[in-house]
Order: C-alpha cells, then sequence, then structure tokens
C-alpha cells in the first residue's frame, strides 16, 4: 500500500505562487481538497500526478521521489484532470482500451477490464458510440472510467463531479466510496457535499497553502460556535446581508432566516447553532466582510 | 505496444484532408498521363500515329537502334527519318522518337528559335565535340526512354512535392493535437505516457509516411510500367534530361529511378522528423502545419534569396547551403543538383543528424508538457 509525502512542495508562475511550501503525508483513504477556484488545488494535484514539477520541494511515494520512479509510480496512478481530453472520433470501448494500452494493464485482460469499467459508470450501452454524441455527463463518467481502468493505488481526480446531475453524483461518490479501500484517492471539489459524504480527511486550501485539516467533524468543529442562526425583518436582513457571510436566507412568514458566519456574534438575539462542512467554506474561502 | 502504434497510425490515416489531398495527387498524375498518352504521336512514312499505338511503334523502332549508339546509329536513323520537327505555333508534328532524340540532342534545333526544318542540321566542329560527341564516345546505351523521362519529371518532383506538404498536414496532429484536446494531461500520466508511447507516437509517424510513400511509388511507376512497359529501363540514364554525367549519377535509367526514390524517401523521412518537432513545439495543429511549411521553404528562401547574396561570406554561405540542400525539401531532388557521391553522402549525414535531434526534440517537448 503506497504513502505519499508532499514535503515542501511549492509551485511558482512567474511571480504568482500557486502552492505554497505545503506539506502533507497520505496513506490510505479518500482526501477531499476544499477551495476557492484558483487556490492551487489543481496545480498541487498536476504535480502529484507528475505533470507539472514542483518549484521546491519533493514528492515521494514510498520513500522515492516520484520522477525517480517515473513509470513505475505513473504505473500506480489514475488520473482525472480538471479539463478531461478525450478523442471526439473514438467510441467509448475504443477510447478505454486505447488508454488501458497507455496504461499498461495486461492484454489479456484490458478487454475485460474495459467492459467492467463501462458497466460500472453506466456506459455499457453507450460503448460503441463516438464520445462527440456523449453529454457532459457521459464524458465525465468516461473519464471517471478511463482514471479506474488500471486499478489505481493512486486515484487522483480534479473536480471530478463537476457537469455530473444529482442522480450522477450520487452514483459516482459509491463509486468512489467503493474503490477507496486500500488506496489513495485525491479529489479536488468545490462541491461541499461530495466531500462531506465521501473523505476521509478534509484539506482546506486557500492561496495555496493547506488552512485546516481534518476529518468531515474535526474541519466542521474548528468553526462551532461562528455560525449562528437569527430571524431579521426584512430591510434587516438585507443589511446583514451586506455586511456577513450569510450561508443560508430564506423567508419564513414575514420575517426572513439567516444563518451567518461570524467569529463574533452578529447581533442581539442570533442564536448558535450546529456548523456544517458549507459554513466551513464560507468561513474560510467566503467573501470577507 | 501494438495497439498504441495502431490506433496512433489510425489517428494520423484518419485525417479526411490527408486522403483528399492523396487523390487530387494521384488523380492529378494519372490525368497527366493519360494527356501525355491521348496526345503522343509520332509519325512514319508521312502518316501520324496517336496514342497507345503511336508508343508501341515507337518503341518498336528504338528496339531496333537498342544498344550502345553509334555514329553509324545515329546516320542511319536521319537517313531513314530525318529530323525530328515540331511547329510550336500549330502542334503539328513531324518525326518519332529515335528522330526526336538526335534532333534535340545533336543538333543545332535548340539553338534556333522556331526554327524550320531545312534550317536544322547537325552540331558541326566544336559544337558536335561537346554536345553529341560524349554521347557517342560514353558508350550510351540507346532505348525508348521518353516515358521514363516523364516519370522521372512527375514522381521526382511533383509526387515528392505534393506528398511533402500532404504530410506536413497528416503529421502536424501527432503531439500537438494530443496539447489542444488536452489529452496529452492523461497520456503523460499512463505508465507509458512519458516513455514507450511517445517513441511508439513517433514510430507510427514514421510508418504512416514511409507506407504512403511506398504506396504512392508504387501506384505511380506501375501507371507508367502499365503504358510503357520495361523497355529502356536499362539504357542509359544520360538518355534522360536529368540523368547528369556531372556528379553522381546511377549508370541505368532504372537505376536513376531508384535513386530518386531512395531521395524521396530519405526527404519523407526527414519531413517527419521536422514535422513531429514542429508538432511538439506548437499548442495547436494549425500552428504546427504552419511551422512545419515555414520550416520547409527556408531552404528554398535560403538558396533562391539569401545564398546568392553571400551575405555571410563565400565560406559560410556554401556551409549553410549545403546544410539547406540537405533538407527535405532538396535532399529529396538531389538527383537534379549532380553532386559528386562524397558530398550526397555528406548531405544525407545532416539529414540524419537532423532527424535524429528532431525526433529527439519533438518526444523531449512532449515529455516535458507541462500544460
Amino acid at each position: 500500500m503506497p504513502e505519499l509525502v508532499i514535503d515542501r512542495v511549492t509551485k511558482q508562475f512567474k511571480n504568482k505562487i500557486a502552492v505554497d511550501a505545503v506539506s502533507l503525508r497520505l496513506h490510505n483513504g479518500v482526501y477531499g481538497f476544499l477551495g476557492a477556484n484558483g487556490a492551487g488545488k489543481t496545480t498541487l494535484l498536476r504535480m502529484l500526478c507528475g505533470v507539472l514539477k514542483p518549484t521546491s520541494g519533493e514528492i515521494r511515494c514510498n520513500g522515492t521521489e516520484i520522477s525517480t520512479l517515473d513509470g513505475e509510480y505513473r504505473f500506480l496512478l489514475g488520473y482525472l484532470p480538471q479539463d478531461f481530453g478525450y478523442y471526439p472520433d473514438f467510441t467509448a470501448k475504443r477510447y478505454l482500451e486505447y488508454l488501458a494500452a497507455c496504461k499498461a494493464v495486461p492484454k489479456d485482460l484490458a478487454k475485460e477490464k474495459v467492459q467492467e469499467m463501462l458497466r460500472l459508470v453506466g456506459l455499457e450501452g453507450e460503448q460503441k458510440q463516438k464520445i462527440r454524441t456523449f453529454s457532459g455527463g457521459m464524458i465525465r463518467r468516461l473519464g471517471i472510467a478511463q482514471a479506474i481502468l488500471n486499478e489505481p493505488e493512486i486515484l487522483i481526480l480534479d473536480e471530478p463531479t463537476s457537469g455530473l446531475d444529482p442522480k450522477e453524483r450520487i452514483r459516482f461518490r459509491n463509486i468512489i466510496s467503493a474503490l477507496s479501500k486500500g488506496r489513495i484517492v485525491i479529489l479536488s471539489t468545490h462541491i461541499v457535499s461530495d466531500v462531506e459524504f465521501i473523505a476521509d480527511q478534509v484539506l482546506l486550501m486557500k492561496e495555496g497553502s493547506i488552512v485546516g485539516q481534518g476529518t468531515s467533524r474535526e474541519v466542521t468543529d474548528s468553526v462551532r460556535g461562528k455560525v449562528w442562526e437569527y430571524l431579521a425583518e426584512p430591510e434587516e436582513a438585507d443589511r446583514m446581508n451586506g455586511t456577513f457571510a450569510v450561508s443560508n436566507l430564506r423567508n419564513e412568514g414575514d420575517r426572513v432566516y439567516l444563518r451567518i458566519v461570524s467569529a463574533t456574534c452578529p447581533c442581539e438575539g442570533a442564536a448558535p447553532a450546529d456548523p456544517g462542512l458549507e459554513d466551513v467554506y464560507l468561513y474560510y474561502f467566503g467573501t470577507e466582510k | 505496444m501494438r495497439k498504441i502504434f495502431q490506433e496512433k497510425f489510425y489517428k494520423i490515416a484518419s485525417r479526411k484532408l490527408v486522403w483528399i489531398g492523396l487523390f487530387c495527387l494521384l488523380a492529378f498524375v494519372r490525368y497527366r498521363l493519360a494527356m501525355l498518352e491521348d496526345e503522343y504521336a509520332m509519325t512514319i512514312g508521312g502518316e501520324t500515329i496517336w496514342g497507345k499505338e503511336a508508343i508501341v511503334r515507337d518503341q518498336e523502332l528504338a528496339a531496333q537502334y537498342a544498344g550502345p549508339l553509334t555514329e553509324e546509329k545515329v546516320q542511319n536513323i536521319y537517313e531513314q527519318y530525318g529530323f525530328f520537327y515540331l511547329n510550336r505555333k500549330t502542334g503539328e508534328q513531324n518525326g518519332n522518337y529515335c528522330s526526336r532524340f538526335i534532333t534535340e540532342r545533336m543538333t543545332n534545333s535548340r539553338q534556333l528559335d522556331e526554327p524550320a526544318l531545312e534550317d536544322i542540321q547537325f552540331y558541326q566542329g566544336a559544337d558536335w565535340e561537346n554536345n553529341a560527341g560524349p554521347l557517342l564516345e560514353d558508350g550510351l546505351r540507346f532505348d525508348y526512354v521518353y516515358g521514363w523521362e516523364d516519370l522521372a519529371e512527375t514522381y521526382g518532383i511533383m509526387v515528392v512535392l505534393g506528398l511533402s506538404v500532404i504530410f506536413i498536414i497528416g503529421l502536424s496532429s501527432v503531439f500537438s493535437e494530443e496539447y489542444s484536446l488536452k489529452t496529452a494531461d492523461i497520456l503523460l500520466t499512463t505508465r507509458r505516457g512519458k516513455g514507450s508511447g511517445i517513441w511508439i507516437k513517433a514510430a507510427a509517424a514514421f510508418g504512416f509516411t514511409v507506407t504512403v510513400f511506398l504506396a504512392v511509388t508504387f501506384y505511380v511507376w506501375a501507371i507508367y510500367l502499365k503504358v510503357f512497359g520495361t523497355q529502356g529501363l536499362d539504357a542509359s540514364a544520360v538518355m534522360i534530361r536529368w540523368g547528369s554525367s556531372f556528379g553522381y549519377c546511377p549508370d541505368t535509367v532504372g537505376g536513376f529511378l531508384l535513386f530518386q526514390f531512395w531521395l524521396g524517401l530519405a526527404g519523407t523521412i526527414l519531413q517527419t522528423a521536422i514535422v513531429l518537432a514542429a508538432s511538439a513545439l506548437c499548442k495547436n495543429a494549425f500552428l504546427a502545419v504552419v511551422l512545419s511549411l515555414v520550416l520547409y521553404l527556408i531552404p528554398v528562401v535560403w538558396l533562391k534569396i539569401l545564398g546568392p547574396m553571400r551575405i555571410f561570406g563565400y565560406t559560410a554561405t556554401k556551409a549553410v547551403s549545403h546544410f539547406m540542400v540537405s533538407m527535405p525539401v532538396y535532399l529529396s531532388m538531389g538527383w537534379d543538383f549532380g553532386f559528386p557521391a562524397d558530398q550526397m553522402v555528406m548531405h544525407l549525414a545532416i539529414a540524419l543528424s537532423v532527424g535524429a535531434a528532431g525526433v529527439g526534440l519533438g518526444c523531449r517537448r512532449y515529455r516535458g508538457y507541462q500544460g
């Protein structure tokens, strides 16, 4: 079972530091990177895949630098990029068979494995269709199929559920949960519920750094006492919405229910509420007000 | 491995533009040959014969004089058929292949501007010694080579240049498409993606160009063989216009055509390597096509414009010119330059080095792609 060590990894593009001295130790389990766009999640994941080279620092797999392991490391890897690339004129089956060859899946197993993956992601019936005819969700599912085709020990999924409808998202989450045993699964997303349901460890990333880390409960607890509920008059609600980070706002009769994320009590009469991961997200990444 | 090769080969081969280009090129060659056959005429006994029948008659006549050309044979041809005459205004002609050969190579017809038949006469004195003499002294083996002369022009220039452009279009996407489709991100994270997978891509590109080059060569030679048969392939190479007595040139017409083939193949292989490098350097196929075309045409610009200016002085200009004639556009037409054998070898060695560097650069660049 692999162990990934990210040791003070930094990536700088010209004057912008995309990832800033990140250090992590990853074992089996699902790691969910949560962060706003531009937080450095994709850059970090691309470095973990070996596509990008760190400006400084090292990524080691079982004690050896991944660039030294080269093909051996990639043999352990499954990767679904944020922008999933495919050949529009290939059929789903042909595309997966091609990738099976690239991933060095033994020839006698490849066809069987491709069918298994197509079944798993629900594309068995469309396997002979050209990918150009697929919907966004189907393409995403194909992306997931290719990522797990070689039964990777390290599975890296960048925004895997973007473009999926709720049913497909649930299906995907179940697939990942089923796959997570004995593997390192790393996923980045800004869809909080994905992380909430399947991640063993949540990693909050902001401006290239890890600003929070722990189980879903631990991370949630970190904002306990910073989430408030309040029933406000409509005018007051407008004012508070412009002043505080509001994670929920709904009309209740002639008043407005507000869920506010704030380090201090936002107003008299506001009651503390149980925090959720969305509150955590808003606390760390919401607009500072 | 085989699967990767197959898919990459298929991806290159499935480009419609490539097949449209090939179809147009081969259709043009076939049409040109059909026109040549249709308009072919020879006159014998006051009667003008056209088309395939004329070719057969000319071949029969030429066969009577086949073998080493002697003054007696030349005299005999002249006495039997006279000089060949072509009225350039009306297109009317009088003569056959044999009379045409002696008229074009041994008379003043080319020195005269629209000569009348009675103005044409054998070279005299020094002109004879310089022009006709070598043909008789060097043991020239005469035979009917009209078709091979046309093939040398069609194949050596039009087909090879046409194929170069087609290959540029077909191969420019080998690496660049992986960037633009964003498939590079996935492929480069696979077991073989950064190693053998890249070399297999390059191998598929070479496999495609060599296969197409061989197939087109086979087709073009086959249609000429169908019309002209095999007669004249063992005639002296100097019988055809480009068969140079200067520099390296195979002895026979067949040898010359093979020489053209090998040079064309070498140029194609080098062209493939250069396009692969361009493809790896560009983020999309269109840019790769533009860059490949620019690289393809630089030697022409050098030899036609910059070289003659000698802006770098004689020695450097000469060195650069040798480099430029080792590039695909001129390497494949090296048969037209009359280079000595040692220079040909040097050009091939330069081409090999550039080709290896091109493939190395392309593969390295693609391997290091970071988005």
